[in-house]
C-alpha cells in the first residue's frame, strides 16, 4: 500500500515539485472535506436520515466486529443471528406475553413496554445458541486446524441453514412487531439562507441509535477496563502467548461467542422494532453494509465499527440525492475502497506489527 | 562427552530427562536430559534444529511431547497446562512475538499477572525499578516499542507472576550488540534476584558469560555439558559450537 502511495506521490512530486506537492495535498484535501461539509449540510435531511440507518448498521456491526477482530472470523451467519433474535422475541410477544398486542406503546415510541421483556430472552437465547454452535461447530474444526477460510465458510454454511430452521418454523410470510403509530418529530432547517429543510426524525430511530451509542460505549469498556476482556484482546493479538501467560483461551472463545451473539440478538430486535416488521431474510440482507462498516472502522475496534457504520449509513443515504438508492452499497463500498487507501487498517485500526 | 559434574546437586529447580518432543509426526528433541539448579543461570547452545528451542516449547505444550519427563521442584509437570505452571511459579518467554502488540505496555505486564489473585502491585512496582524504561512508555502500545525495550516487556510479563523458574527462548534474536549486552545484563539481574533461569541462546559467547553452567545440543540430544567458564575454554567446543578461531577471537561471537 505504501508503495502504491509512494508512486502516485513521486509521479506528482516530479511535475510540480516538492512545494507544489504540499500545496495541492492542501487543496485535495480541504476541497474534499469541504465538498463533503457542504454536501453533508445541504442534505440535511438525508444526513440524518443517514446517521440513524448508520446507528441500525452500528448496533449489528459492533458485535461482528468483536467477533471478527477475536476470533479472526468473518462471522456471515451473524445476520441470521439478529434474524433469530428478533424471531424469538415474535416468539416471546406471540406464545408468552400475548397482552403485547393490546398494550399501549411506550412514551413517544411505537413499540409496548413488553420489548423490554423481549430483549433479554431474546439476548440469552441467541447467545446460548452462538455458544452451542461455537462448541459443536467451530471448535471441531479449530482442534483440526481448519484454514481461516474453511471457517468463514462453514459460518456461510450456518447461516443458510439457520435461516432454514427459522424459515422452517415461522414461514417465509413477513410478519409484524407489535407497533402503534407515533408522530415524527419534524424540524425545518434554514440551510444557508438558501433552501428550506425538513428533518423527519421516526421516534424509534433515536432509542436505536442511544442503544448503538451505550452498547458501543459498554463494549468498549467491557474490552479495556475487565480483565477477561483485556484477555480477550491478548488472545486476539497472539492466541499462543496468551495461553503460555495462562489465558484460558478456550474460555476467551466462548465469551466472545456469547457477547457476540447477544449483540446480534439485541441488535436484530432492536432493528425489527425500529421497522415494525420482520423477514427471514432481513438479517442476511443487512450483511453487506455491516461487513463494510467493520472494515471502514478497523477490525475487532468497537467504536471503529460504530463510526464504521455511521460513515456507511451517511454516505449510502447522502448519495440518494444525486445517485438512485439501488446504487446505495456501490457508493458506500466505492467511500470504503477511498478510504482504504489512505488509512489500510480503516478508521481507527491498529496493525498487529 | 560431560567435562565436569555440576557443583550443587542437592537442589534441581527444573529437571528435564530423556525428553523426546517434537511437532506432529517430526521428532526434533530425541533424548535430552538438562537439569538446572536451584538459582542457577543454564544455558543451552547448540546448531539450528538441535532441540533447543523444542526443549523448551514442549515444556509449554507447544510442543509434542512423546516420551522423558520434566519436573519442577521434583513434581512432575509433564503435559501440564500453561496456566497451571504459572501458578507453580514456571514462567516462560517466547522468542518471537512475545508482547500483544494492541495493548499497552500496562495491559501487557497485567496480562502477565492473569493467573494471580489478589494485588500484583509490590511485583509491578519492583520490576519498573528493574525495567525503568517500561515505566516511561507504561500507557504505550507494546507494538510501539523497540526491539530491546519489547524484550523487556517480555521479560516483565513473565515475571510478574513471580516465578522461580524463568525459560528463555533467545531474548536476544534480532537486537543490536549493544542492546543484547543490556538484555543479557538484566537477565543475569534477574538470576541473582534468585530465579533460576533456563536461557536457549544464539550469542553464545555472551550469555555464557553471564551463566553457570551451560549444555551443547546437537542432532535432538546432548552433545555435552559443562560449566560455563569450561566450555568456553574447551578448544573444540569454541570451534565448532562458538566460532571461536583461536582462543582470542571473541569479536567473532556476533556471527556465531
Amino acid at each position: 500500500m505504501d508503495i502504491n502511495k509512494n508512486m502516485l506521490r513521486d509521479f506528482v512530486v516530479s511535475i510540480v515539485g516538492e512545494r507544489g506537492f504540499k500545496v495541492l495535498e492542501r487543496l485535495v484535501l480541504f476541497g474534499v472535506a469541504g465538498l463533503a461539509i457542504w454536501a453533508l449540510v445541504w442534505q440535511l435531511d438525508l444526513t440524518v436520515n443517514g446517521l440513524l440507518v448508520g446507528s441500525v448498521y452500528a448496533l449489528g456491526a459492533v458485535g461482528l466486529s468483536l467477533v471478527y477482530g477475536n476470533l479472526h472470523l468473518p462471522n456471515i451467519a451473524h445476520g441470521d443471528y439478529m434474524t433469530l433474535g428478533a424471531f424469538i422475541a415474535l416468539f416471546v410477544f406471540t406464545w408468552i406475553l400475548p397482552e403485547t398486542w393490546s398494550a399501549n406503546s411506550v412514551g413517544p415510541f411505537t413499540f409496548p413496554y413488553t420489548l423490554f421483556i423481549a430483549l433479554p430472552i431474546g439476548v440469552v437465547v441467541v447467545a446460548i445458541f452462538a455458544l452451542a454452535v461455537d462448541q459443536v461447530v467451530y471448535r471441531t474444526l479449530r482442534r483440526r486446524g481448519a484454514l481461516p477460510g474453511v471457517m468463514a465458510l462453514t459460518s456461510l454454511g450456518v447461516a443458510i441453514a439457520l435461516r432454514g430452521i427459522i424459515q422452517f418454523i415461522w414461514g417465509t410470510e413477513v410478519e409484524h412487531f407489535p407497533r402503534v403509530s407515533k408522530k415524527f418529530f419534524i424540524w425545518t432547517v434554514d440551510v444557508f439562507h438558501l433552501q428550506d429543510v425538513v428533518v423527519r426524525v421516526p421516534p424509534d430511530m433515536i432509542f436505536v441509535a442511544v442503544a448503538a451509542v451505550v452498547l458501543t460505549l459498554a463494549t468498549y469498556l467491557f474490552l479495556n477496563v475487565t480483565r477477561w476482556g483485556k484477555a480477550m484482546r491478548a488472545a486476539a493479538d497472539n492466541e499462543d502467548l496468551a495461553r503460555v501467560t495462562g489465558i484460558n483461551v478456550e474460555r476467551t472463545n466462548m465469551l466472545t461467542w456469547i457477547i457476540g451473539g447477544g449483540m446480534a440478538a439485541a441488535a436484530g430486535i432492536l432493528f425489527a422494532a425500529g421497522q415494525g416488521q420482520l423477514l427471514t431474510i432481513s438479517g442476511w440482507k443487512i450483511l453487506i453494509p455491516l461487513f463494510a462498516a467493520v472494515v471502514a472502522g478497523g477490525i475487532g475496534n468497537p467504536y471503529g465499527a460504530f463510526a464504521g457504520a455511521i460513515f456507511v449509513g451517511v454516505v449510502g443515504e447522502v448519495s440518494t440525492a444525486w445517485l438512485d438508492p439501488s446504487y446505495k452499497p456501490a457508493v458506500f463500498f466505492a467511500a470504503i475502497i477511498v478510504l482504504l487507501l489512505v488509512r489500510p487498517n480503516g478508521l481507527f485500526g491498529q496493525s498487529r506489527a | 562427552m560431560s567435562t565436569a559434574q555440576p557443583e550443587n546437586v542437592a537442589a534441581a529447580a527444573l529437571e528435564i530427562e530423556d525428553l523426546e518432543a517434537g511437532y506432529g509426526p517430526t521428532l526434533i528433541a530425541r533424548g535430552i536430559s538438562i537439569t538446572v539448579n536451584v538459582g542457577e543461570m543454564v544455558t543451552v547452545i547448540g546448531p539450528n534444529g538441535s532441540g533447543k528451542s523444542t526443549t523448551i516449547k514442549a515444556i509449554f505444550g507447544l510442543a509434542d511431547v512423546s516420551g522423558g519427563s520434566i519436573r519442577l521442584h521434583g513434581g512432575d509437570i509433564t503435559g501440564e497446562r500453561a496456566d497451571r505452571l504459572i501458578e507453580l511459579g514456571i514462567g516462560y518467554v517466547p522468542q518471537a512475538g512475545n508482547v500483544f502488540p494492541t495493548l499497552s505496555v500496562r495491559e501487557n505486564v497485567e496480562m502477565g499477572a492473569f493467573t494471580m489473585r489478589g494485588s500484583t502491585r509490590d511485583s509491578t512496582e519492583r520490576l519498573l525499578e528493574l525495567f525503568p524504561l517500561l515505566r516511561e512508555r507504561w500507557n504505550s502500545r507494546a507494538g510501539q516499542l523497540s526491539g530491546g525495550q519489547r524484550q523487556m516487556l517480555a521479560l516483565a510479563r513473565a515475571l510478574v507472576a513471580e516465578p522461580t523458574v524463568l525459560l528463555l527462548d533467545e531474548p536476544t534474536a534480532g537486537l543490536a550488540p549493544q542492546v543484547v549486552d543490556q538484555v543479557l545484563d538484566q537477565i543475569g539481574e534477574i538470576n541473582r534476584s534468585g530465579v533460576s533461569i533456563l536461557l536457549v541462546e544464539q550469542n553464545a559467547i555472551k550469555a555464557l558469560k553471564h551463566s553457570d553452567r551451560a549444555y551443547v545440543l546437537a542432532r535432538g540430544r546432548n552433545f555435552a555439558h559443562d560449566t560455563a567458564r569450561g566450555l568456553l575454554d574447551n578448544p573444540d567446543i569454541g570451534r565448532v559450537f562458538l566460532g571461536l578461531g583461536g582462543a582470542d577471537d571473541e569479536n567473532a561471537e556476533d556471527a556465531a
